[in-house]
């Protein structure tokens, strides 16, 4: 997996990061199930879990793809192999591919998806439909790349999942006619699509610190069931273009078929990124090895919102600097990169409205965590304790003043009293 | 040293406890290779060793916090018991006596190692 | 603390001990009613203990696939019997009877006082609250994520947020879309509300 990990990039005054040119970020497992969950309730199950799945078959078909070019995989089998080995060297668990250029079945076992999901809910709710799209996704798409088959000619439909409480999690492929492919988002055409370089409030310090994590990251992999169990959550090498069509297209439909719910599709986003900052941020800043590496929290609101922005970067969020930060008034992050604006401008042009959901919840959420969590007394980040914090009235709201797909030239987001 | 619950999403997975004042998390490491415990990646300014078993101890020799993370395919109802069997070992190496420690290593214990009362 | 209602409540019952009100979901004590030679009891103490047993009972009845919202808790110590029982959504009753009471008379015991508790209680019988405020009172406590999730639902549905925060004052039509997806989201059939 060498071979595979020599092919990872960054552009270090960015902080993004690029496989074989195609853009990865870390998700944590509770961040994965609530987007997911909420492309479900947008679109409901059956249309959610189609999204899903030809999103993370665009997604990966560009990854698979590149690799197979840059590792010299000319033949299926040597193709099939390095899906494989991927697929559980990110963290998304093991799957197993008997296919053909007609289809055929793939066999998984301890997919992020399903697994995470079981363990996280699977006592409290019943679910009714299939858990891993992604799975199914990337399958279609290995066997699209194995085979040199169009894109969108092959569609994967999960039969039996572990969510289900089925025995094993099972997916039945089959040939069908060929969708055009989606303009591809890379490193190449990303680039130019970021804005100037700037810094922010304490940026050596986050620099350092990101660079540090990066580094960690770069040691990183699936064990040997594919999944990566780090900081107390499950930790996912995906791709943000499968975040980032999923987002849009629901944001799109919703604003077509829906408009009046076009705020609680956004809001439900921006809840995703409190979900990724509390449980991801937090269980780093509480871990070992980060009081190895820079200390325990002091308690300090800017000692968090500093140490969030390196976490950030070092996850290939982007740029992350505080801007401006008032104590209990106000927070103003400035980013000159995220993965969201640079996919939707890609993909669908400008637009009139701010499209980056993810970074305005995890805004919000950092500064609730820098003045409601007591750090210093070593608080216990469980389910209970997010609600208690983010339930009920936060006396502070975000906006985004400044976005890429507006054509600013940065992102801009404002933490503020309400 | 006190075997007490850390943050953990899934129950009973992380542990923790603090390392003897004066403890050397080098020469606990080594000691702790003897019991199987093999080095992984890990951020600047700690040690994380992981077992056969997948089992993790993390050092952090600079506030002499060590972390205990059970693998999490053990089976909710045995994690504790787990915990408890992983610190022990641990509690063997900062006393040296994990099978395979030589003489020296006892007589660093006496210098190296005070348990709290 | 003032006996209040609770002392006409218990005549004619005499291998009662105690009885304890607990309001939910904070487990705060109601009112209570303690035996002269039991007063040295922490009644503040025994009732919040009490809202947390039936809550955790609830949440293990839950992992069995239970979701009936009738539950008694009935427990047997050397010297008392204690019977928890969720009387209304907003709070639990916990009686403590002499250990030898036979526990058929027990029980017949405990239909009449909780029928005289239930009538001085301040909040409606659950039969009479809207059903719109029982299914969003139902997602709060079952659902996962319960502090986004009628967000969920009105993404799901359509209706308003605004509409959901004011339960009971949705039209039949909208309550009946909100119990379809309160279904879908908990996985059930249907709600036993």
């Amino acid at each position: 997996m060498e071979r595979i990990n020599a092919l990872r990039s960054l552009i270090p005054s960015q902080d993004l990061t690029f496989l074989a040119g195609v853009p990865y970020v870390y998700h944590c497992h509770h961040y994965n199930l609530f987007h997911d969950q909420t492309i479900d309730d947008a679109l409901g199950e059956e249309l959610g879990t189609k999204v899903r799945t030809i999103a993370a078959r665009n997604a990966f078909r560009e990854l698979i793809a590149a690799l197979s070019t840059e590792l010299r995989a000319d033949t299926p089998v040597e193709r099939l192999q390095l899906a494989t080995d991927l697929f559980s060297w990110m963290g998304h668990g093991t799957l197993k591919l008997s296919v053909d250029e007609t289809g055929g079945r793939a066999d998984g076992a301890f997919l992020h998806y399903g697994y995470s999901w079981r363990e996280k809910y699977g006592a409290k709710v019943k679910r009714s439909h299939p858990a891993d799209a992604v799975a199914a996704g990337f399958a279609a798409a290995a066997t699209e790349v194995a085979f040199s088959l169009p894109s969108g000619s092959i569609e994967a439909t999960e039969e039996h999942c572990i969510a289900l409480r089925d025995a094993a999690c099972r997916f039945a492929l089959r040939r069908v006619n060929p969708t055009p492919a989606p303009r591809e988002v890379n490193r190449s055409v990303v680039e130019p699509l970021l804005g100037p370089v700037f810094g922010g409030m304490e940026e050596e310090k986050i620099t350092a610190i990101a660079d540090g994590l990066r580094g960690f990251l770069r040691g990183v992999a699936g064990d040997e069931r594919g999944l990566v169990q780090a900081f107390g959550v499950f930790v996912s090498m995906h791709l943000s273009n499968y975040y980032n069509e999923t987002v849009f297209e629901v944001i799109h439909h919703i604003e077509r078929e829906q408009p009046r719910s076009a705020d609680v599709a956004e809001a439900l986003f921006r809840e995703a990124g409190q979900v990724c900052v509390f449980h991801t941020f937090g269980n780093i800043l509480l871990s070992p090895e980060w009081e190895g590496m820079v200390g325990s929290p002091s308690g300090s609101p800017a000692e968090i919102l500093v140490n969030s922005c390196a976490i950030a970067r070092g996850l290939g969020f982007g740029h992350w600097t505080i801007h401006e930060y008032a104590p209990e008034r106000q927070f103003v992050l400035r980013t000159p990169s995220n993965y969201e604006a640079p996919f939707y401008l890609r993909r669908y042009g400008r637009s009139d409205k701010a499209r980056c959901c993810f970074l305005q919840g995890s805004a919000l959420a950092m500064m609730v965590l820098a003045h409601r969590v007591k750090w210093a007394e070593n608080p216990r980040l469980t389910q209970d304790f997010y609600i208690s914090l983010f339930r009920g009235r936060i006396p502070w709201r975000v906006r985004q003043p400044l976005c890429p797909t507006r054509g600013d030239s940065m992102t801009e987001i404002v933490v503020s009293p309400v | 040293m006190e075997l007490t619950r850390d943050i953990a999403c899934f129950r009973s997975l992380t542990w923790r406890c603090d390392l003897p004042p004066g403890s050397d998390c080098d020469v606990l490491a080594q000691r702790l290779s003897r019991a199987g415990y093999q080095r992984a990646p890990s951020l600047p300014g700690s040690v994380v060793l992981r077992s056969a078993e997948g089992h993790e101890i993390v050092l952090v020799p600079r506030t002499l916090r060590a972390g205990i993370r059970v693998h999490y395919m053990t089976e909710e109802p045995a994690r504790r018991f787990t915990a408890e069997r992983v610190f022990v070992t641990l509690v063997k190496g900062v006393l040296g006596r994990i099978l395979g420690s030589g003489p020296g290593d006892q007589q660093g214990v006496a210098r190296s190692v005070r348990l709290p009362h | 603390m003032a006996q209040g209602f609770l002392e006409h409540a218990v005549v004619g019952v005499p291998s009662i001990r105690a009885v304890f009100i607990t309001a939910m979901p904070d487990c705060l004590l109601y009112e209570a009613w303690v035996r002269e030679e039991n007063s040295e009891w922490a009644v503040e103490d025994v009732a919040s203990y009490f809202g947390d047993l039936v809550r955790a009972n609830r949440h293990g009845l839950k992992a069995l696939g239970s979701w009936s919202s009738e539950m008694q808790t009935t427990i047997e110590s050397a010297d008392m019997l204690v019977v928890l029982k969720e009387i209304t959504s907003d709070f639990v009753c916990g009686c403590v009877f002499e250990r030898g009471a036979p526990l058929g008379m027990v029980r017949l015991h405990l239909k009449r006082l909780l029928e005289r508790i239930l009538a001085n209680l301040p909040s409606v019988h659950n039969e009479e609250r809207p059903r719109g405020v029982r299914i969003v009172e139902f997602l709060d406590r079952y659902a996962p994520d319960p502090h986004a999730v009628l967000l969920r639902v009105s993404l799901r549905t359509g209706i308003p947020i605004d509409a959901l925060k004011a339960a009971e004052s949705m039209t039949a039509d909208q309550i009946a879309l909100m119990e379809e997806s309160a279904c879908r989201l908990l996985g059930l059939k249907q709600l036993n509300i």
